[in-house]
């Protein structure tokens, strides 16, 4: 599939969704990658994030800018914070803190 | 199945030399009907995912039209073209784009239809068809009524009418928006597109009056709506509920009246939002029930009437989760991933979704509801303790932070779906 080689195309791909282990380098340097599960619970969680969360994002943040412990970190104060109003704490109390530490390592395994 | 990512490199250079068009072969057949935020997200993630499947996406139109934001064009914030996307980025990812019709489907045979005459079979067939009319349902509003009296409710020919009704419309004119009963697409899209057209009339025609004639007593966020209509637009908005006699029961297009159970309303413009069910693939294909909409299995979106065909989007019934585009892209994703884990012989795994949805309540102030969605007993149920609403009253910062929040929602979306 010449999408895996160009790599114009191949960024297309990995604006898409669960485009994941195609969009990291050849050599396979990321440690996570092998155990990254493109089809697993992790990637259902996550799946939603993609929907409003985009490289370039300035209002709505870039995820991949974040380590997973940070974006971990991040969801637990939203989802804590009992007085906060925003889209991403209503929708963080939604979550397990298991939950939560799981979306952000896959996060991080598959960011761009 | 964890792929290593050198394996799944060598299988998707495979799949290229495998796929064959329309040859019925070993290879995995999975066909997507319907284009939109579902179908096109679905086709997308299924093509990452099974990389030596023949995935196959038959949509009528060469153009996709977004509907999220056509309330902007309506009010002269933005143009039709900017809600216009194409299929070229799905081709170039080996995606078999056919723009047809489907006008049937065997789901015992698993074939489906062209009106080109073609037949294509499929082992999972995945429906996103969204929402087609209910013309028998509102006496008077016929497939030719559209003209005097737009829904604008699918984006394009419609949405350019009600603009231009607008635009063409006196100053101190009565404009009505007729809104159908729940179901139906969008839940707070037609109280966006009220707030939107008053920002319009504030600006080109002030003495002008906007009358919402409500089939339901209540609605999405309107505490949010009724605050913002009162602080930006004064008294321009009335809204009358169902038990106000807002329930409209009958239309005349050609005297532009909206008759109630005790009332007739002439307008200048009449915009009508009106009774709605699933596409009408859904109901060939058998998988709609007496509700107009299709059940599903909540874990797999797997119709609960016909095995193989999963149905997603508008069409299905996911309650509470809203009729949304973000509902559909999020559905897709995760529709994707079940249908690849049945093609791979794994078994469905239990899912979370969640949805925010952004409504303009001018050009440039927003508010959103969110919620979480898990499976309970083959349905949708909210999370408990999540989801809500902006918050009431809030400075006119928020509004606008969230308005800019929806922008980045709309790239992110269409991106998604459609490719940069
Ligand atoms: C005014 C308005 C504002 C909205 N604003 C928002 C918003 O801000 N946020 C939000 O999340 N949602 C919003 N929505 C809702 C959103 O547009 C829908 O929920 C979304 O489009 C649903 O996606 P879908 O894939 O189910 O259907 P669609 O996007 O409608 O896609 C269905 C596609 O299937 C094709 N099709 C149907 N039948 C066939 C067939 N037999 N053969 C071939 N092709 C077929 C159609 O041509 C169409 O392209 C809004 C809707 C409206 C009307």
């Amino acid at each position: 599939m010449s999408v895996l080689i160009k790599p114009a195309a191949r960024a297309a791909v990995c604006i898409a969704v669960l485009a994941t282990v195609s969009c990291r380098s050849p050599e396979g340097s990321h440690d996570n990658a092998a155990a990254i599960d493109p089809m697993g619970h992790a990637a259902v969680l996550a799946s939603v994030c993609s929907g409003c969360h985009v490289p370039g994002g300035t209002a709505i943040s870039d995820l991949s800018q974040f380590s997973s412990a940070r974006l971990e970190a991040l969801m637990l104060t939203y989802k804590n914070a009992a007085d906060g109003t925003t889209a991403m704490h209503r929708m963080a109390r939604g979550y397990s803190e298991a939950e939560i530490r799981t979306i952000s390592q896959f996060i991080e395994a598959t960011a761009p | 199945m964890t792929f290593g990512m050198t394996r799944r490199r060598f299988l998707g250079a495979l799949a290229a030399t495998a796929i064959a068009p329309h040859v019925h072969s070993a290879v995995t057949r999975i066909i997507v009907v319907g284009g939109g935020f579902g179908g096109a997200t679905a086709a997308r993630t299924l093509r990452t995912l099974l990389p030596r499947a023949a995935i196959i996406l038959v949509e009528s139109n060469r153009r996709y039209l977004a509907c999220p934001f056509s309330n902007l064009v309506i009010a002269g914030r933005r143009t039709l073209e900017q809600q216009a996307f194409g299929y070229g980025a799905l081709r170039r990812e080996n995606i078999e784009v056919i723009h047809d019709a489907v006008v049937d489907v065997d789901g015992n045979a698993r074939t489906l239809i062209l009106q080109g005459g073609q037949t294509l079979d499929y082992d999972r067939l995945v429906l996103s068809p969204g929402i087609d009319f209910r013309w028998d349902a509102l006496p008077g509003y016929t497939p030719t009524a559209v003209d005097a009296m737009p829904h604008a409710w699918k984006a394009g020919p419609q949405t350019r009418q009600l603009a231009s009704q607008l635009r063409a419309m006196p100053d101190g004119g009565l404009v009505a928006l007729a809104v159908t009963a729940a179901p139906f697409r969008c839940p707070p899209g037609p109280y966006e597109r009220a707030s939107l057209i008053a920002s319009y009339l504030k600006q080109n025609k002030p003495r002008s009056k906007l009358l919402i004639l409500d089939s339901n007593d209540k609605f999405s966020k309107q505490g949010l709506f009724t605050e913002s209509w009162q602080r930006l637009y004064g008294n321009m908005i009335e809204w009358r509920g169902a038990s106000l006699d807002g329930r409209v029961r009958r239309v005349d297009p050609a005297a532009m009246q909206l008759e109630t159970d005790f009332d007739t309303i002439t307008a200048d413009v009449a915009n009508v939002v009106p009774p709605q069910h699933a596409g009408e693939i859904a109901h060939r294909s058998g998988v709609a029930d007496a509700t107009g909409w299709c059940p599903i299995d909540a874990v797999t979106f797997e119709s609960r009437l016909v095995s193989n065909i999963h149905v997603i989007g508008d069409a299905s019934i996911a309650a509470p989760m809203p009729k949304s585009a973000f509902s559909a892209n999020a559905q897709a994703k995760v529709c994707a991933i079940q249908v690849a884990r049945l093609v791979n012989g794994r078994a469905p795994v239990a899912t979370t979704l969640a949805n925010t949805c952004y409504s303009y309540v001018s050009g440039d102030e927003a508010i959103s509801v969110s919620g979480v969605y898990h499976n309970q007993g083959g349905q949708f149920a909210n999370v408990t303790g999540a989801g809500g609403i902006s918050p009431a009253n809030a400075p006119i910062e928020l509004r606008s932070q969230e308005a800019a929040q929806a922008r980045d929602w709309f790239t992110a979306i269409t991106g998604e779906a459609f490719g940069g």
